[in-house]
């Protein structure tokens, strides 16, 4: 009876996780390079039952297995790309295909795919935070002039050229806020970097509110679990033990 | 639960500042030499709410913030006016202008007039800075103004017209950085870097620099922050049903 009880308020939690991933997915819909994460359940470990004697205590006989309900086991970033959008800016750039720019920050190397750069006070090329954006020999100093961005990531002021960009595959990408990820470099991505675009978040809104539906209605539905346990307990408690 | 009513909070907020500021940019398409602005976005810290050694983690994200408003100094289209104080800009640079209360400013907005002293100024009565005398000799009937800034002006009688200063230019490392203070005036600052005299901007005399505001593209974005506005809107709603649910589970 109570193992119901607590199975359903599992339930209850696991949706409100999911409802919570969700929520944050929704408020990003319009963030550059932002990625939709999504949760996944597991079961908790399945419970043996089993008879036992009323006058001796002891096990009868087996009566198989149940499971005690649910948790959020994992939240996954959905890496797909995003659509590119045109803007003309000469320092937005897009990546086409995977990988991610690296930029420094003061914890160290983080990864983003938003590419809304712009040039420092001291004509560096920093990302939105003012993080400065690496290239294969560092950060680049792109000093006055005309801004080119060539596909393989070359970066060019004036014709000249000044720096390549990083531009690296990731191994398990964890989003960590400020549009900036976490990960393992798996090397060189390969992907093509292109000027004037920027690429938009991967949420979809109709797919972010069918799950929203898909959770609320799922939450309303162990509720109501919950209800009739509440219930079945009443009767037990009022009415079977009437004396 | 109501970490997904605050995320859901700060994207309603975040789109609404979206909004405010493409009207601002709509408000000011025919303003000569404005420069619209974008609204940047960056999602909030991860929370982590379970995870192991081996790395699988369960982190729930608390929503979306505005992490800047950038100026975009992309050209804008020049509009031929006729008026001979109506100058534009080809190029990066800024016309630089004299405060009433001290100070520089700097402009792209080159509808221009002439003062009573026979200076030039902007519509605000704010004198525009020249190296050289820069005044207009009495009697002018003609002022010409060559591509890399020199002012010229004809007097009545003379057939020679007399050169009378060159507008300086300024141009900054980082455009994007000055501070708007209104009347299409900008502020040198910190993020900008210092102002350097000497642009490359060519000088376009009677013409004047549009707004660089794209409608349609202002529109586009206009329609994605409501759309927007409204996908959070559920699920604030949606957040708000659950919470009526938990606390009916006990009637």
């Amino acid at each position: 009876m109570l193992r119901g009880l607590y199975s359903a308020a599992s339930g209850l939690r696991y949706q409100t996780i999911r409802h919570d991933v969700l929520a944050n997915n929704m408020a990003n819909a319009t963030t550059p390079g932002f990625k939709r994460s999504a949760v996944l359940a597991q079961t908790f470990e399945e419970a043996l039952l089993v008879r036992m004697s009323y006058s001796s205590g002891r096990p009868l006989g087996l009566l198989g297995t149940m499971p005690r309900g649910v948790a959020a086991a994992e939240t996954l970033t959905d890496i797909s790309p995003g659509p590119l959008m045109h803007t003309a800016n000469p320092l937005d750039l897009a990546i086409e295909g995977p990988g991610f720019f690296v930029v420094e920050t003061p914890v160290g190397e983080r990864y983003t795919r938003d590419g809304s750069f712009r040039v420092s006070a001291d004509g560096v090329l920093v990302d939105g935070r003012g993080y400065p954006v690496l290239g294969q020999a560092g950060p680049i100093r792109v000093d006055g002039g005309e801004v080119t961005v060539e596909r393989d990531g070359t970066l060019r002021v004036d014709g000249r050229a000044v720096g390549r960009l990083r531009v690296v595959d990731l191994l398990d990408p964890v989003q960590v806020g400020e549009n900036l990820f976490t990960g393992t470099e798996r090397g060189e991505a390969g992907a093509a970097v292109v000027q004037g675009y920027l690429e938009g978040s991967n949420v979809n809104a109709l797919e972010e509110m069918v799950n929203l539906l898909e959770a609320f209605r799922a939450y309303e539905a162990v509720a109501k679990v919950v209800q009739a346990h509440d219930e079945v307990l009443a009767k037990a408690v009022n009415e079977v033990g009437r004396i | 639960m109501l970490r997904s009513l605050w995320s859901a909070a700060a994207g309603m907020y975040a789109q609404q500042l979206r909004v405010d500021t493409i009207a601002n940019n709509l408000a000011n398409i025919n303003t000569p030499g404005y420069k619209r602005v974008r609204t940047e976005f960056q999602d909030l810290l991860y929370q982590q709410l379970a995870g192991d050694a081996a790395g699988v983690t369960v982190e729930v994200g608390n929503g979306v913030r505005l992490s800047a408003t950038n100026r975009i100094f992309i050209q804008g289209n020049l509009l031929e006016t006729g008026n001979p104080l109506d100058l534009a800009l080809e190029g990066d640079g800024f016309f630089v202008v004299n405060l009433p209360q001290g100070g520089r400013a700097f402009t792209r907005d080159g509808s221009f007039k002439l003062s009573s002293d026979g200076r030039l100024v902007t519509s605000e009565g704010y004198e525009v800075v020249m190296d050289g005398s820069g005044r207009m000799p009495e009697g002018t009937v003609e002022i010409s103004v060559a591509a890399d800034g020199t002012v010229s002006a004809l007097v009545g009688g003379s057939d020679q017209p007399r050169e009378v200063g060159t507008l300086r230019l300024a141009t900054f490392p980082n455009p994007a950085g000055l501070a708007a203070i209104g009347h299409n005036l900008y502020r040198e600052t910190r993020a900008s870097g210092e102002a350097r005299y000497g642009a490359s901007a060519r000088v376009v005399q009677g013409y004047l620099e549009a707004a660089n505001v794209e409608l349609v593209g202002e529109m586009v974005a206009l329609i994605m922050a409501q759309r927007a506005y409204e996908l959070n809107s559920r699920s604030v709603k949606a957040a708000d049903e659950m919470l009526a649910l938990a606390n009916n589970l006990r009637r």
